[in-house]
């Protein structure tokens, strides 16, 4: 594991809720990655423009949010090239955001709460990392 | 709230009703049965279908689906019970199959939704139910569409609801709305304040358009001087012009403004509006506004005005009859007119002092209190005549009345007199002169006697020394009008009548004729007759003197033979007897002739009266007779007037022819004597007649005099002038009853009959109709002359037209009627309260409202039938008016002795005298039980709307909220994993899951925190307001939007004034108005872009000391007219959503005693603002 590995394993997290952000910072901390919250989708893209996104990273997303909702991040995200697994989460989902969701490619599509083993597990699907590490 | 209206009370009942019927309709369908076509395969959602379906078999709503073939697919166990079937029995058979009555009206709307696929949401069926068929029932069947994957629609789901229990308790609220609203007619008062700084009505209540036809939108100060036409200022404001009162009232020196206004509504009509305000101070104490109360008193008014104009007339009419009239009220005038000074000679200040004692003969004055006691306890009208004296002490006679009547609400006494003393008078010298008469007509030889002028020339009088000279009685004479012409000697009846026959030319007529006796033989009777006219020139009755001359027939007779025995006779005789030859010289005269002449024998003898130095026009008179004598051998006569030396004197001289044996006539025999006596008599008869009829034509009475025996009657001129007609017309008993009106006669003819055959008084009220046709009302009064028996033959008596008396009579009585009955009609009774003595006099209503009867009024009972919790309240304000002169309006209740409970509004005034001391205390007291009744469930609607109203927005709301929580929840389990996991880590770091422990807390606590909000705002709990800080409730409110603020993209600012806007408020339905508001203004920026949309709530507290709370937007705004069409029911600007919010909330602001309303920003969107009472001093006027 050198540091693309440890680049690799960075879980960018994009809500305007804070206490979401913070819970899933700790949990991917947890986790032994690396994980960086977002209080809007602009300062996420404002980030992957100056920084520049690790190759294998994930990205967990809320949907509705200020200005540019999660889903119209990862279009944006597409559109710029920008190739990162995307996590879907929602505090209400319906049919057609789900299907909103696995049309635009995300990975997951997760309705508020979750469970947090559901999360881990999908989150280490979407990192293509090891069942039992 | 005290001040509702019927109009409004009406309106806002009809809204609510309307509105929870809509409100149900429009609920959103459940959910639940528009998700079987949620596709089970996808994430999450398998064997949720299958749960839903185990519910909805077990649903207490009737739940079925149907396919396009109109067969039952699957239905609940509550709706297959309904229909008496089991669940099994329905699946795979139509509508049709199970239930044919039904199909007919279930069909066509399942056809309609497979065609169309739009659901039907209020279907309604009435139907009878399995156990009990025969019993209709209302269901409301919602029908929505099942639809495939693909969107086909493959079948119906339909949800049958029992409404029947909510369709009756429809039918029984609209059943007891109408009856509510017959109670409270009558009670009409509608609020409103008044802001003087921006001359606007800050509120004025949406009733007033009842009552002056302006919009309270459309009212103006201005608008309002303009309306009000005329006022009269009421308590302070009384006897002040409009702009001095308004001056006063502005600068704080009237506390309570009452005015009377006259108003000019939108149509022309007018109004009479009671306006009750007081003054709006702001901080420094100046008056900046009014909170007031207009109430309709148009009816009132009119009764006031009935009254006065009754009261004004009767003044009027009193003040210009020559009647003298007084109302004595507790033995002490109170009231005079003009007249009464012509009679009595004391001014009306000086008579006010009197008691009408002081003018009354000792006699009379007993006699006038006992007809006063009589009138007083039988209530009927006495009268009387009596004497007393005038100022000047002259004799008085009066004829006096006396009535029972009402005066100023209290019984008092109404006393008529007019001025008979002239009348009086009259008749006592007439009487005098008549008795004189008598003695001198009875003393003298002669009989005096008066007749009919014409037929058979009855006696209508003769003196009683008739009875010596013919042997016959007066009477004989008069009760027989052919007596006299029967006896007269049949040889000289014709003469006598034909000589009649000229008596009315000349005036006078004299004739001598035989006329049999008592004793048989006949005597010969000179007989001297006069016409008496009436004033028009016709005759009245003759007058005559019937002289025995049988005995200067004798005498005559034998001075021829017997010159000697003649001579002794004629000396002897106290008439002037003078004898004549041809050439006028006198050859003879007796000594009562010197005596009177002053000459001796000597100097008459051989001289004629032109040679005694008689006056011409007599000399040439008695020439003319002596020679008729000569000339036609018949006595003659003549009456002059001829002044001796004892003074002028009226003579009867008759000459008479001397005959000789050959029949010629040789000399005249003249026989003169004094007359004046007779002739004085007669005159002074004549002329007291003429004075009595002209007493008579000159009184306002009508005379009549009835002859029982022959039904006719005399009828005065005055009786005749009093019908309308001349003197034409036929005077009989019958034709007087014609004129009686048909609903008095029975009343007359039965007077007649009591005064005739018992002997009561006849004196009757009864109507004529005179000549063209109006019926007047006259007061009769009569009396019966009876013969020995006791029987009458003739009946006389006055007619008086006191129409006047009885139109004012009636129209008092009538405006008092008017009054109670329009009391009674609004259930409001009013009292007076002399304090001094506690004296109460109440109106019947009043009487009625607190339950007890006339006779127990007084304070105290009046006071124990006031509520024990209430009576120290009630007694305050009433004892505050009399120690400081307040008046008061207060509610209080009554707790009436059969144990009802009812609200009273009461409003005393305290009259106080020129020292400040209350002398007198009035008031009105209005039953407003149904009113306060109707008004609690007008809150109760309210309360039960505005609560379903939350539900529903609680609806509307849920995916927000559910968001909301979700966030929590989430940071919960994710918190709650981590805390597991550093458990589970070789090394515990204790620090770490301290903190993250927090955190859990933090998050738990938060979810807690929504959950109990949600929970307080559905919850359904009774009105409660206490006073509240409206900044923490903004910051409430903010919270509780938040999940729609932030889906929604939008900036909430607050700007929370410093100051602290306490108010007196439900909370959870102020917060209710306000997550309206914000989640309107939210939905109204919709279109705008997202870096604009702000909604700005702000609070402060307004000039007029109101909390101000407005709501925001930047939205597109509203259009024109729809500032005020978005607060109608069912109005709404958006797609969803069901237009119930503001209508809803307006009520509940209203409810507060506030207003809410909308305004357009100056440069875009809209701002809803509303305000409500500072402080807790709200409802200090409830």
């Amino acid at each position: 594991m050198g540091d693309k590995n440890e680049k690799a394993r960075t879980v960018f997290i994009v809500d305007d809720e804070p206490a979401i952000t913070d819970a899933l910072s700790s949990f991917a901390s947890m986790l032994d990655l690396t994980a960086k919250s977002f209080a809007s989708a602009a300062e996420f893209l404002q980030y992957s423009e100056s920084e520049g996104l690790p190759d294998s990273a994930c990205l967990i997303v809320d949907v509705r949010m200020p200005k540019i909702n999660g889903l119209e991040l990862i279009e944006r995200l597409t559109a710029l090239g920008i190739d990162i697994p995307a996590i879907v989460m929602t505090g209400h989902g319906d049919e057609s955001l789900r299907q909103r969701s696995a049309e635009l490619g995300a990975v997951a599509f997760l309705e508020k709460p979750f469970r947090p083993d559901e999360f881990k597990e999908i989150m280490r699907l979407a990192m293509g990392m090891e069942n039992d590490s | 709230m005290s001040n509702a209206t019927k109009a409004k009370l009406q309106e806002e009942v009809n809204r609510l009703r309307d509105r929870i019927a809509e409100l149900e309709r429009q609920l959103p369908p459940d959910p639940r049965f528009t998700r079987p076509v949620v596709d089970n395969t996808t994430h999450g959602l398998s064997g949720e279908y299958d749960r839903l379906r185990r519910n909805y078999r077990k649903e207490p709503v009737g739940l079925c689906c149907f396919d396009t073939e109109l067969r039952y697919l699957d239905i609940n166990e509550f709706l297959a019970t309904l229909n008496g079937l089991s669940v099994e029995e329905h699946l795979g058979r139509s509508v049709g199959e199970l239930f044919p009555e039904l199909a007919a009206e279930i069909e066509p709307q399942l056809r309609q939704v497979i065609e169309t696929g739009e659901p039907i949401r209020d279907g309604s069926v009435i139907a009878g139910t399995a156990d009990q068929p025969g019993e209709k029932r209302y269901f409301q069947h919602n029908y929505v569409a099942l639809r495939s994957d693909d969107g086909n629609v493959i079948g119906v789901s339909c949800a049958v609801t029992d409404i029947t229990d909510r369709k009756r308790a429809e039918e029984e609220l609209a059943r007891r709305e109408e009856l509510y609203r017959r109670v409270i007619d009558g009670a009409d008062s509608f609020a409103y304040q008044l802001d003087y700084i921006t001359d606007r009505y800050v509120f004025h209540d949406a009733g007033i358009e009842s009552l002056i036809g302006y919009k309270s939108e459309e009212m103006t100060h201005e608008r309002w001087t303009e309306v009000c036409v005329e006022l009269q200022g009421r308590g302070e404001c009384a006897e002040l012009s409009y702009d001095e009162a308004f001056r006063r009232y502005l600068a704080g020196e009237i506390d309570v403004w009452k005015a009377d206004c006259l108003c000019r509504t939108r149509d022309g009509s007018l109004q009479w509006i009671y306006d009750v305000a007081v003054p709006v101070f702001n901080d420094q104490g100046v008056v900046t506004g009014s909170l007031g109360i207009l109430h309709d008193l148009t009816e009132r008014k009119q009764a006031e005005e009935d009254l006065r104009r009754s009261e004004e007339k009767f003044r009027r009419l009193t003040e210009d009859i020559p009647v003298s009239l007084s109302i004595v009220q507790d033995g002490q005038r109170v009231f005079t007119n003009k007249s009464a000074k012509r009679v009595t000679g004391y001014s009306r200040d000086e008579l006010m002092q009197m008691t009408p004692g002081q003018l009354l003969d000792r006699e009379a004055h007993e006699r006038y209190s006992k007809m006063v006691q009589e009138c007083r306890e039988q209530g009927v009208t006495s009268r009387g005549e009596f004497r007393g004296k005038d100022k000047e002490g002259n004799e008085r006679w009066v004829d006096y009345s006396v009535t029972q009547i009402e005066y100023e609400q209290r019984p008092a006494l109404l006393g008529a007199s007019i001025d008979i003393t002239d009348r009086k008078q009259v008749e006592k010298e007439l009487r005098t002169t008549t008795d004189q008469l008598r003695i001198i007509l009875d003393a003298l030889p002669v009989i005096s006697y008066t007749c009919r002028p014409d037929g058979d020339f009855g006696a209508t009088f003769v003196g009683g020394n008739v009875l010596q000279l013919t042997g016959f009685s007066a009477d004989k004479f008069t009760a027989d009008p052919s007596f006299w012409a029967d006896r007269i000697h049949p040889d000289d009846a014709p003469g006598v009548f034909e000589g009649l026959a000229n008596l009315f030319e000349r005036g006078f007529h004299e004739h001598e004729y035989r006329w049999k006796i008592e004793d048989g033989t006949y005597l010969v009777f000179h007989d001297n007759l006069r016409v008496v006219k009436h004033a028009d020139g016709s005759p009245s009755h003759l007058v005559g003197a019937w002289q025995d001359v049988t005995e200067g027939k004798l005498v005559t007779d034998a001075l021829q033979r017997n010159e000697e025995q003649y001579r002794t006779l004629a000396e002897n005789s106290k008439d002037y007897i003078l004898r004549y030859d041809r050439e006028y010289r006198h050859t003879y005269a007796n000594s009562a002739a010197l005596q009177i002449s002053g000459k001796t024998a000597a100097e008459y003898i051989g001289k004629t009266h032109r040679e005694m130095g008689f006056p011409d026009h007599l000399c040439q008179l008695w020439e003319n007779a002596i020679d008729r004598v000569f000339a036609t051998n018949q006595p003659q006569g003549e009456i002059f007037d001829w002044t001796s030396s004892e003074g002028t004197a009226t003579y009867d001289w008759r000459v008479f022819p001397e005959l000789n044996g050959a029949g010629e006539v040789v000399s005249v025999l003249g026989v003169s004597r004094d007359i004046s006596e007779l002739k004085r008599v007669a005159d002074e008869l004549r002329e007291s007649e003429e004075r009595l009829n002209l007493a008579v034509r000159g009184t306002s009475d009508g005379l009549w005099d009835w002859s029982i025996e022959t039904g006719k009657e005399y009828w005065s001129p005055r009786f005749k002038e009093l019908l309308g007609y001349g003197e034409g017309i036929e005077t009989t008993c019958d034709q007087c009853l014609a004129f009686v009106h048909p609903e008095d006669k029975a009343d007359v003819l039965e007077a007649v009959r009591l005064h005739l055959e018992e002997n009561l008084p006849y004196d009757c009220e009864y109507r004529l109709r005179t000549r063209c046709g109006e019926y007047r009302w006259f007061q009769a009064r009569g009396e019966a002359m009876r013969d020995e028996d006791g029987k009458p033959y003739r009946m006389a008596g006055s007619i008086r037209d006191i129409t006047e008396r009885k139109v004012i009579e009636e129209s008092l009585l009538e405006s008092q009627r008017f009054l109670s009955k329009a009391e009674a009609m609004a259930q409001v009774g009013h009292w007076r309260l002399v304090p001094e003595n506690g004296e109460i006099i109440g109106s019947d209503s009043l009487f009625d409202i607190f339950g007890i009867s006339r006779e127990e009024a007084s304070l105290d009972s009046f006071l124990n039938a006031v509520h024990p919790e209430d009576r120290e309240y009630d007694l305050y304000h009433i004892q505050r008016g009399i120690d400081y002169g307040e008046d008061w309006n207060i509610e209080h209740r009554l707790l009436l002795k059969d144990g009802t409970i009812s609200v009273v509004q009461a409003i005393g005034e305290a009259v106080v005298d020129e020292t400040g001391k209350t002398v007198l205390l009035v008031g009105t007291v209005q039953d407003i039980t149904a009113r306060k009744q109707l008004e609690e469930k007008v809150r109760q609607h309210q309360e039960q709307l505005a609560h379903v109203a939350r539900l529903s927005t609680m609806g509307e709301m849920a995916t927000g909220i559910a968001h909301e929580l979700n966030q929590p929840l989430t940071a919960i389990a994710t918190y709650s994993h981590i805390v597991k996991h550093m458990l589970n880590a070789p090394t515990t770091d204790r620090q770490g899951i301290q903190k993250t422990l927090d955190k859990l807390e933090g998050q738990t606590l938060r979810a807690g925190d929504i959950v109990w909000r949600l929970r307080n705002f559905v919850q359904k709990s009774p009105s409660n307001r206490v006073p509240t800080d409206l900044n923490a409730l903004v910051k409430d409110v903010a919270r509780f939007v938040d999940s729609d603020i932030r889906q929604a993209d939008v900036s909430l600012q607050l700007s929370l004034g410093d100051a602290c806007p306490i108010a007196n408020v439900d909370a959870i339905q102020i917060q209710q108005v306000l997550v309206n508001l914000v989640r309107n203004a939210i939905d109204a920026m919709d279109e705008m872009p997202n870096d604009r949309r702000t909604v700005t709530v702000t609070t402060q507290i307004s000039e007029d000391n109101l909390v101000d709370v407005s709501v925001c937007d930047v939205g597109k705004g509203l259009r024109e007219g729809e500032f005020e069409l978005v607060f109608d029911a069912f109005y709404s600007t958006k797609r969803q959503g069901m237009g119930m919010g503001l209508a809803i909330s307006r009520s509940i602001i209203e409810e507060h005693g506030g207003r809410l309303w909308a305004e357009s920003n100056r440069t875009t969107g809209t701002t809803f603002r509303f305000t409500i009472p500072h402080g807790d001093s709200h409802g200090g006027q409830e």
